[in-house]
């Protein structure tokens, strides 16, 4: 039957682009209490996946300062640094998988930077001591954290290596720690993704219940299915991302409400520096118009299945 | 041009409404089907339009076999037929005006089409002062003016209609089959159910007489008193 369907040429596309908007709006409005209902559980979804968001973004952080400091340190005898081995003792490090990085250090310049975090009264119990007192070390930092047990007892073994150092403990607690967070974070948004999609396209379907007479004229009118949808399925998405903004901005008041409070507690930020909001806001505004969007889009796209079928 | 070659219709619960029905109606026709209550009028009309599809035989209409029809074919062979209802089924959140528009709409018309041919209809089934008023604010007889010209702005080949007068008192009816009429007379085969001898006997028109799920009687120059 080639004389049925028609080919829909892109002035057509635009004109039904437009068509589909403007309904879209229109509907918006005209279906108040349903917009708003879904407008709601869109916010409350996007808040719960905004704060895993934030705390997994906050926990990386914190994994990685935490990382950094607790790089592989390994100190050379004076033997070593006096003969000329250096170069020969890094060559060797360099050597091992899993190395990143690797910078010599003078111990005198370990000692200074050590009493830069010193206030005047502890200076005076190191004064008196001679520069040379720290021995001259390798600092190693890894690609991944996990291999750091292999790779200090490797290290262990090169010709000239004093000791190593390496927090062992510290690392493991981090590693499993940001990995668990990780994995249970992206199930958590996940999950919540259903719920809302699911929460949304009944809060739809029964506002399209009371619209299914119309979605009936409009099939007997010789509507396609797709003309029908797409006005829901943008009506969606707008909600979506008003959703998205609303819960954007709640985010932001929370987070830098609880940071600024967090900062002023002493304890707390001696251990740990939260992100500032500025500098983490596109990865939580990015994800919540993306899901915010999708979630209106799926949510209609399902709702109205049913009431196509006639 | 609408061909039935031994159609019957069992409905899901086992009524037999149609049993073996062979019809043919010529392009440019006007139609009446008449019946009592029940015998298989609104049957015909929803194979027509292929609402439903037969348990048998064959539906051709303007050429297309309907019963081949697939699920995305459908959208495009309804706008070659117009429709019109006797609950009217006009959308209750658009105006006159845009309800006719949507039809128009569908079909991907421009602005300008749109502008030039909803006014043109509107004309014609005499609603143009009120072409801003909602379905609620509008009489019976104008809501049915309303759906005829929605189901003729496309200019359909055929206008089928299911007890179109049956909501309206007779002068209104008298009206709305005068509009009939003239649509007919510019060409579109008409097939229209009704139970409404008056009109079936005032018109002067083909009738088809259904009875119980058959066609009992086919009068060229027919009246509804046949039957009885
Ligand atoms: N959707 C349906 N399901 C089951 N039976 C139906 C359905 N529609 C109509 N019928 C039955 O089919 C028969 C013919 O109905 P219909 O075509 O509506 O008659 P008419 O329009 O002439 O009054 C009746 O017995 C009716 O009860
Ligand atoms: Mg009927």
């Amino acid at each position: 039957m080639p004389m049925m369907t028609k080919k829909v040429g892109i002035v057509m596309l635009i004109r039904f682009a437009k068509r589909f908007t403007y309904e879209a709006m229109g509907n918006i409005f005209k279906n108040g209490l349903m917009s708003l209902a879904s407008l709601f559980i869109i916010i409350a979804c996007l808040f719960v996946l905004g704060v895993f968001l934030v705390f997994t973004i906050n926990i990386n952080y914190l994994g990685d300062q935490m990382a950094d400091q607790c790089q592989i340190v390994a100190y050379i005898t004076d033997e070593a640094s006096h003969g000329g081995k250096i170069q020969g003792i890094s060559d060797a490090i360099k050597k091992i998988d899993g190395i990143s990085g690797v910078a010599f250090e003078r111990g005198e310049d370990t000692f200074a930077k050590f009493k830069e975090g010193l206030s005047e009264e502890e200076l005076v119990s190191f004064s008196g001591l001679p520069d040379d007192i720290i021995d001259d070390s390798f600092k190693v930092t890894l690609h991944d954290i996990s291999e750091s047990q292999t790779v200090a007892e490797k290290i262990g073994k090169i010709e000239g290596v004093l000791r190593v150092e390496n927090r062992q403990d510290m690392i493991n607690i981090i590693y499993s720690l940001t990995n668990a967070i990780r994995h249970i974070s992206v199930w958590i948004i996940l999950i919540f993704m259903f719920i809302s999609i699911f929460i949304i396209s009944n809060t739809i379907k029964l506002a399209l219940y009371a619209r299914r007479k119309e979605i009936n004229i409009m099939k007997y009118v010789g509507a396609t299915d797709a003309f029908i949808r797409w006005p829901f399925m943008i009506e969606g998405m707008i909600v979506g991302f008003a959703g998205a903004i609303a819960a954007f901005f709640i985010i932001q008041s929370c987070y830098i409400a609880i940071s600024s409070s967090l900062s002023t507690a002493p304890a707390v930020s001696a251990i740990m520096a939260i992100r500032g909001f500025d500098e983490i806001w596109h990865l939580i505004l990015l994800p919540f118009i993306g899901v915010g969007v999708l979630i209106g889009a799926i949510g209609s796209a399902l709702s109205i299945r049913k009431y196509l079928k006639v | 041009m609408i061909l039935f070659e031994n159609v019957s219709k069992t409905y899901e619960n086992g009524v037999v409404a149609l049993h073996d029905v062979n019809l043919f109606i010529e392009k440019g026709e006007f139609v009446f089907l008449v019946g009592s209550s029940a015998a298989g009028k609104s049957t015909l009309i929803r194979l027509m339009m292929k609402e439903i599809k037969p348990s048998e035989g064959n539906i051709v209409i303007n050429g297309v076999d309907v019963c081949s029809l697939t699920r995305k074919e459908i959208p495009y062979f309804r706008r070659t037929i117009g429709v019109v209802f006797q609950d009217y089924r006009l959308l209750p959140n658009k105006t006159a005006y845009d309800n006719i528009a949507y039809a128009m709409e569908i079909v991907g018309a421009s602005r300008r089409e749109i502008r030039r041919q909803v006014p043109t209809v509107l004309s014609m089934v005499g609603l143009t002062h009120k072409a801003k008023m909602y379905p609620n604010e509008l009489s019976g007889g104008e809501q049915q003016r309303i759906s005829i010209a929605r189901a003729i702005v496309n200019n359909p080949a055929v206008l089928i209609a299911d007890e179109p007068t049956g909501n309206l008192d007779p002068e209104t009816a008298h009206g709305i089959m005068e509009l009939m009429e003239t649509i007919n007379r510019r060409g579109t085969t008409v097939v229209m159910a009704t139970h409404a001898e008056n009109i079936v006997n005032t018109m002067q028109k083909r009738v088809i007489h259904v009875e119980g799920g058959a066609i009992a009687h086919d009068d060229k120059k027919g009246g509804y008193s046949y039957a009885n």
